[in-house]
């Protein structure tokens, strides 16, 4: 695939006996902005997670005719506001669309961050993210680690975020080790609800720190 | 009677929470402390609690302290650090530093009242010098120095069996006082009585048959004395 994505992209056709075509295509402007307008909005939808307004920083264009069931994305960045008002960006190495019913934003060498109140910022990093409109949920895969500016951070293998009913509700499984400038701990798997206020370490867990 | 044996570890409780008083028990410049579980630890910030549950080891030093369930309530403390001020634990409880050792059901320490609290089946201390069983509590107040067991009360030293319902201890004064159906054997010698007292700066003891806890009860101090070494 050609560096430049801006007009290029990749075709996954479901007719039978052609798995993918690699299909590069030079519209006129005029529809090159419609559809590039058309996949931006299609974005739009997909990052929401009942957010608020997000915007991709560089357009795509898509073949003419039919949207494809599948659409490749170099270098995607995601730029987004919670409904609470912050502000968040999504860059990945590589995305895919896909429009299963379900509206799916997969994600390559996640690399996010949200910034939260009081110029706090939490960055999380993941080999694989996934965004399912449908769900408002958001699965973060492989080497996942979100660090906070005040020096907190978790490292985890998978991380599973969505939006409950009065707030967000992040669920981890796997090794899960939590580092804070005073303590360490290491679990298998955490659970945190900002509604509650709850966080929950599942076993065996160990917490070794500094109290002073 | 070295019932003073058995604050040493009441002592060391407070070494959990009071960074001051753990200078007396921790090495020098070792002031971590660490929490191990094996099911779960969940931390509710709307009731600033902590709970750890299953096998539950809490440790600073060579203090540790195990139980099926511990929980912490905190508030906050300078710099907005969290500061804990009670600790419960439940079941299977052991309290153990280098030299003392100690057992119970539950136990509670309350570092604004400065007490501790052993309680339930199998609430004993012990060391190399003594072993202090208690069917109902111990119960230790760090501001008034003073430290209590009661219920089906068995201490055992190298020499002396001491049974009794209740004792009394004062650690600034270094006296003690125990009540109730006490039975004092010292090999094939027994002394039974209402009412007895310790005072270790002096050195002398007291036993009497009224109890002045219940004055209705009223006896004599009875004794069986066997005669020293073979006839």
């Amino acid at each position: 695939m050609s560096k430049g994505f801006n007009n290029t992209y990749t075709r996954h056709s479901s007719e039978p006996g052609v798995n993918s075509a690699k299909v590069i295509y030079w519209s006129s402007i005029t529809r090159k902005l419609r559809w590039t307008l058309l996949i931006i909005l299609i974005l739009l939808t997909l990052i929401t997670l009942n957010t608020g307004p997000g915007r991709l920083s560089d357009p795509v264009s898509v073949s003419k005719g039919m949207i494809p069931d599948l659409i490749e994305i170099k270098e995607p960045k995601v730029h987004g506001r919670l409904s609470s008002g912050n502000a968040f960006t999504f860059a990945a190495e590589q995305g895919t669309i896909a429009d299963k019913g379900n509206n799916e934003l997969v994600m390559q060498d996640l690399d996010a961050f949200y910034n939260l109140d009081k110029n706090a910022l939490v960055r999380i990093t993941a080999q694989t993210g996934k965004l399912v409109q449908s769900e408002n949920r958001l699965w973060l895969e492989g080497e996942v680690i979100a660090e906070h500016s005040d020096g907190r951070k978790i490292k985890t293998q998978a991380v599973e975020i969505w939006s409950g009913s009065n707030g967000i509700i992040a669920r981890g499984s796997g090794l899960a080790k939590i580092e804070d400038p005073s303590i360490t701990i290491n679990s298998r798997g955490f659970s945190i609800d900002t509604a509650t206020q709850k966080v929950l370490l599942k076993g065996p867990i160990s917490m070794r720190g500094n109290q002073n | 009677m070295k019932v003073y044996g058995a604050v040493i570890l009441l002592f060391a409780l407070t070494a959990l929470t009071h960074p001051s008083n753990a200078e007396r028990f921790l090495p020098s410049g070792d002031s971590s402390i660490s929490l191990d579980a094996a099911d779960s630890v969940e931390w509710d910030q709307k009731k600033r609690t902590f709970l750890a549950a299953g096998k539950a080891v809490v440790s600073r030093g060579d203090l540790i302290l195990k139980a099926n369930k511990i929980s912490a309530n905190y508030r906050d403390g300078k710099d907005k650090k969290i500061e804990i001020y009670q600790i419960i634990a439940e079941g299977n409880i052991e309290i153990k530093n280098k030299e003392d050792r100690a057992t119970s059901n539950f136990a509670k320490i309350d570092t604004d009242t400065g007490s501790i609290i052993l309680s339930g089946k199998n609430t004993s201390y012990w060391n190399k010098n003594i072993k202090l069983i208690a069917n109902e509590e111990i119960e230790y107040h760090t501001n008034d120095q003073r430290a209590f067991a009661r219920g089906g009360i068995e201490i055992s030293t190298a020499s002396e069996v001491i049974k009794a319902e209740e004792v009394v201890y004062d650690l600034e004064q270094q006296f003690a006082e125990v009540f109730g159906n006490i039975r004092i054997t010292r090999g094939n010698n027994v002394l039974l009585g209402a009412m007895a007292s310790f005072d270790f700066k002096s050195g002398i003891s007291r036993i009497s048959g009224s109890n002045t806890k219940n004055p209705s009860s009223s006896g004599r101090v009875r004794g069986v004395i066997s005669p020293q070494g073979k006839p």
